[in-house]
């Protein structure tokens, strides 16, 4: 399968919000966290898009 | 009011109306680089907005300047002008260079620096600076996934259709839309901040109670001060906004705006003082990242966030400096 840049960047970003998660006040907490959320499914669908494209 | 007060407020309204003039191609870029508003209009539909955002958002983000970067008692009218001289300055200093940094970061970096200086490093509010800290990183990360998903909702909406003039018509108008509201944003965020810092020294001068709320012609004349800056705004950063970081067509134009504006109402109501500079910047890399990522010109993002980082330490530096001057002027 090849490589999808895209999906590592929106993972790498992901981490970054989740690493937010415990320095955040507790009322901005599930701000990082449904931000890090976000990412991990934008990585899923390029992950998803690339070997797809991939396939065909 | 003494003569003291009145100068650090016309310091900060000019603070403001810098903010203005160099915020002015975060609301416009798109606009001018898409080619829907020539820039003269572009500069006075954002300055418009900037201006009738008072009617729309409160004065929350005010408040977290006033009393939640630094401890209030410690901000004397000679912390608060050290302070501006530090933020202006590394404002100028970065408009002259052309990079998009952030004058809210530029204002917190620069109080924080003239308050540490005063009276030591105990004076810093940590539930209020982590909050800021926090969404230094999120704002930018929230405007780029959500002017992703944006662009990525209108062209599997628009992928069928075939008249693609008429398409991109329609996007150049909603773009006039979409850079109203993101002007609102950055009105409402932005002004924001300096009325946050008159109420602070209008507490520190007791012309108002510490537990009062932000007078209507503080809001007033924050805003008049920013739209004037809008109105008399740069050109070098739109450059580099509109152009440098991804290439826009209309409708990435009107998804990054969009997207850059609902993170800003709503960190405006949440009461955190963001970067609209940071915020706008994200949502461009996201619609350029639709594409692939080769279409984002890394080099120039990356500046901008080095921007970013050396903001806070390069206005805390120097306002640390004009605070001890101002001190021993004094």
């Amino acid at each position: 399968m090849k490589r999808d840049r895209r999906a590592l960047f929106f993972v790498l970003a992901a981490i970054v919000c989740l690493l937010l998660v415990p320095v955040a006040e507790s009322e901005h907490r599930w701000v990082a966290e449904v931000t890090a959320v976000t990412y991990l499914v934008l990585a899923a669908a390029s992950a998803l898009d690339a070997w797809s494209r991939h396939r065909s | 009011m003494t003569l003291g007060v009145v100068i650090v407020i016309l310091v900060a309204l000019g603070f403001d109306y810098v903010n203005g003039f160099h915020d002015a191609a975060n609301s416009i870029a798109t606009v001018v680089s898409t080619r829907v508003l020539s820039p003269r209009m572009a500069v006075a539909w954002a300055a418009f907005f900037n201006f009738a955002a008072f009617l729309i958002f409160g004065t929350h983000v005010a408040t977290t300047i006033a009393k939640g970067v630094v401890d209030q008692n410690v901000l004397t009218i000679g912390v608060v002008f050290a302070g501006l001289v530090g933020a202006i300055a590394w404002d100028l200093l970065t408009f002259y260079f052309g990079l998009p940094t952030s004058s809210s970061h530029a204002l917190v970096g620069g109080i924080a620096g003239a308050a540490v200086a005063a009276d030591g490093w105990h004076v810093l509010v940590t539930s209020g600076l982590r909050k800021i800290g926090v969404f230094i990183v999120l704002s930018p990360l929230i405007g780029l996934a959500l002017a992703m998903i944006l662009t990525l909702v209108i062209m599997w909406t628009f992928h069928r259709y075939t008249h693609v003039e008429r398409l991109n018509r329609g996007f150049r108008r909603g773009q006039l839309v979409s850079a109203a509201a993101f002007s609102l944003g950055h009105g409402a965020n932005d002004a924001q901040k300096t009325m946050g810092i008159i109420l602070a020294v209008l507490i520190a001068s007791h012309h108002v109670a510490p537990t009062a709320g932000v007078p209507l012609w503080v809001v007033l004349a924050a805003h008049t001060a920013i739209g004037l800056g809008t109105l008399t705004g740069g050109w070098r950063i739109v450059k580099t906004m509109g152009s440098k970081i991804t290439r826009l067509q209309p409708i990435g134009g009107v998804a990054a705006e969009t997207a850059a504006a609902a993170t800003l109402f709503f960190t405006s109501s949440a009461g955190i003082p963001v970067s609209t500079t940071h915020t706008i910047t994200g949502a461009i890399v996201g619609v350029g990242a639709t594409r692939r990522l080769s279409a984002v010109r890394w080099g120039v993002a990356s500046q901008v966030v080095w921007a970013w980082v050396l903001t806070i330490p390069g206005a805390f530096a120097v306002s640390y400096v004009t605070s001890i001057i101002v001190r021993a002027v004094a």
